[in-house]
């Protein structure tokens, strides 16, 4: 998935945040993913996706890991999955209203 | 087989679920004993079959595919599945009907994959599984209206309680009755898309009033203590702790009675056989060999009874999770911590295990270092050299020098493990891959499922005893036995057989780190498994000596024969050597190359020389 991708629907930069960077226990909805990088490539972009991180589910950081912000425990839709820094910074949400 | 033969006829039914959506636990429900647990030819990945019976008595065969979370295979396990279903495969037929399994507390993931095999076109019915779970949270899931709203038809189940399938067996009745051969030309295949598919179940979730079930509050409740950042690290080391504790200490009683009752069993031989090669073969060969390894028994079952209900309630991938930035130090991942747990009962279903690492490199690390656990077959080395060379004495608050020097073995293994997979990732550690491990909700334990898998355990274990190791003592007693001595020969009789020049020859080799002749010997059937090693110094020396009651003999007689530098020198040989010719075929067949296992069985020999050499020469620089 490249940046032109994107859908016209996306809410703007300013308003999404990195996974990673999204407090814990704060509702967040999942707004997509990012582009591919040298860490985590298409293939598994489309398994992030599989597991469910979908626009519109809701996702919130349950845990981290004792040494660290990687990994990171995400409640996503019904499950929940440990995630490393690389995934984390790979999907973008936006906080709830509260 | 004439079975077989009949079961073309029988219909073939595929479980197809999310990984950890209980499709297991509904697989040992249905099938009960009946199944056979196999590899799939060429691959590394568990096929398991059975059969079962509907209430109207007619058989069917059901078929536990591998766990997936979509059909766009990204592992071995995903790909068999995924070709399976599509009729792709040349090693399964295209079943005849398809069960998508779906956890009724987690439908998004579940009805995700339910769609996606539903546009193939098969005949399918879709379980909503541990429903109870969801009544209990108070989750309200109107079934006919999820039937008609996917236009599949739905029934609930309860893989956990018995006679929990009911609804689902019934109506694998009328499959049975109608097997349509209509389903098997190839589908229409539409194009796979995840956000389609995505946006349906919302719509779905949305109209059955499902739309806003997020994680059990249980699961959120108990997760606010397992994965806290102080509290969770020191959980887990008490749960490891108790773990091993139980290990030693519940298999104490077992495994004593085991003991005696291979001892009475030798001593009534003894008095009904007449004096013959024929007897000694049966009890200096098989009775002795067998039964120092059998009596290990208890401890596998306890380990493997501890594994298999964290695993079971969800604890484990929890435990990976807290031990991932630890384990990625040096270049592994979280997912190697289970492998590597149970590679302390046996490398052997460790490194299957590692099937479910999906980065290759990892999985490669692990399986090289899996060996180097401390697994149950080391134990009668270890209990036999601590028992007879380190005195029993207390140190320091109540501790145990013998239980502390077992422990400082343990730790020497997975230093010695950390250390290697640093150095085999040192080119590559700046690399961090994805994790994406699934923390599944946590529920009680299946009992069910908890003594089959157990069950399973002790089938191999057993075998592995009635096969290799009984027929590698055997070998053993011969080569020991003959040729007899010459008329008039003075040293013991086993000096001049076939095993004692073998011995004399290997001592040369490891006579620079302290191995006397028997030690020499006994390593050579120890290569088939560790374990034999006791049984053979056992035979060499009751076939060395005139004792007749070797087993209990054994400590005394090398804690007089041998110093204490040649004992931990051995200790020191036993972390690192190879010496398990299954682990090795294990290694061979899951990488599917004679690489792995030979670069494994070469570092691991050099490693154990190394270690054996300085430890050995330290003793003696030490003791004088």
């Amino acid at each position: 998935m490249s940046r032109s991708d994107r859908k016209a629907t996306d809410p703007p930069e300013s308003v999404s945040i990195r996974l990673i960077d999204l407090p814990k226990g704060i509702p967040a909805r999942v707004v997509g993913l990012e582009p591919p990088n040298e860490h985590v490539d298409a293939g598994e972009l489309r398994r992030l996706a599989a597991i469910g991180f979908l626009p519109g589910e809701s996702v919130r950081v349950i845990a981290y890991s004792p040494l660290g912000r990687s990994p990171v425990a995400v409640s996503i839709g019904n499950s929940m999955f440990g995630l490393r820094r690389v995934e984390a910074e790979c999907i973008r949400v936006c906080r709830e209203p509260a | 087989m004439n079975a077989e033969a009949a079961s073309l006829a029988t219909p073939l039914i595929a479980l197809v679920g999310n990984p950890n959506c209980g499709k297991t636990a509904l697989f040992n429900l249905l099938t009960g004993s009946r199944q056979k647990v196999a590899n799939y030819a060429g691959v590394t990945v568990e096929r398991k079959e059975g059969s079962c019976y509907t209430p109207s008595g007619r058989r069917v065969r059901i078929l536990d595919l591998p766990g997936a979370y979509s059909l766009e295979p990204r592992t071995p396990d995903e790909q068999i599945t995924c070709d399976t279903l599509y009729g792709s495969s040349h090693l399964e037929d295209r079943p005849d009907f398809v069960v998508a399994v779906c956890d009724a507390n987690n439908l998004r993931q579940g009805l995700r994959l339910a769609l996606a095999v539903r546009r193939l076109g098969c005949p399918m019915v879709i379980v909503l599984n541990m429903i109870d779970l969801a009544r209990k949270r108070g989750l309200r899931i109107d079934v006919p209206r999820l039937a008609r709203e996917l236009g599949v038809t739905v029934v609930e189940t309860v893989a956990t309680r018995s006679g929990g399938a009911r609804d689902l067996t019934r109506l694998l009745d009328g499959i049975a009755a109608s097997a349509s051969p209509a389903w098997r030309a190839p589908p229409v295949q539409s194009p796979a898309d995840v956000e389609t598919d995505h946006r349906e179940v919302q719509r779905i979730l949305r109209a059955i009033g499902a739309d806003r079930v997020g994680l059990p509050e249980s699961t959120l409740g108990i997760d606010r203590v397992v994965l806290h950042p102080v509290v969770g690290p020191i959980l887990l080391a008490a749960t490891l702790f108790l773990m091993f504790q139980a290990v030693f200490a519940w298999a104490q009683a077992p495994m004593t009675i085991i003991q005696g009752a291979v001892a009475a069993l030798g001593g009534w031989l003894t008095q009904v056989l007449p004096a013959t090669h024929m007897r000694s073969l049966l009890i200096d060969g098989v009775l002795a060999g067998t039964g120092s390894v059998i009596v290990f028994l208890p401890q596998i079952v306890i380990l493997f009874f501890f594994i298999l209900l964290l695993e079971d309630v969800g604890y484990l991938p929890r435990a990976a999770f807290m031990l991932d930035r630890l384990m990625g130090g040096v270049g592994l991942s979280g997912r190697s911590f289970i492998p590597l747990l149970s590679s302390f009962a046996c490398a052997i279903p460790g490194i299957m295990a590692t099937r479910t690492i999906r980065d290759p490199r990892d999985r490669l690390t692990t399986i090289m270092i899996a060996p180097l656990m401390t697994c149950s077959a080391r134990l009668p080395v270890y209990a036999l050299i601590i028992g007879a060379f380190i005195p029993n004495r207390e140190v320091w608050g109540g501790l145990e020098l013998q239980g502390l020097v077992l422990f400082g073995l343990y730790v020497l293994g997975v230093a010695a493990a950390m250390l290697v997979a640093f150095v085999l990732r040192l080119p590559q550690r700046r690399h961090w891959h994805p994790l994406t491990l699934e923390l599944p909700a946590y529920h009680a334990p299946s009992i069910r499922s908890l003594a089959i898998g157990l069950w399973h355990r002790v089938q191999i274990f057993l075998t592995r005893v009635g096969t290799i190791i009984l027929s590698l003592m055997i070998v053993l007693w011969f080569l020991s036995t003959y040729p007899a001595p010459p008329p008039g020969a003075t040293g013991p009789a086993i000096t001049y057989s076939i095993a004692g020049h073998i011995g004399a020859a290997l001592a040369v080799v490891f006579g620079p780190i302290g191995f006397n002749w028997q030690i020499s010997i006994a390593l050579v059937p120890g290569l088939a498994a560790r374990e034999v090693a006791v049984g053979a110094l056992g035979t060499v020396y009751a076939l060395s000596t005139a004792s007749t009651d070797v087993a209990n003999a054994l400590t005394p007689l090398i804690g007089s024969s041998w110093g204490l530098p040649t004992a931990l020198s051995l200790l020191a040989w036993y972390v690192f050597a190879p010496q398990c010719l299954s682990t090795l075929a294990t290694v061979k067949r899951e990488t599917n190359s004679w690489r792995y296992p030979l670069i494994m069985a070469g570092y691991l020999f050099a490693l154990a020389y190394l270690a054996s050499f300085v430890t050995y020469r330290v003793a003696l620089a030490w003791s004088g």
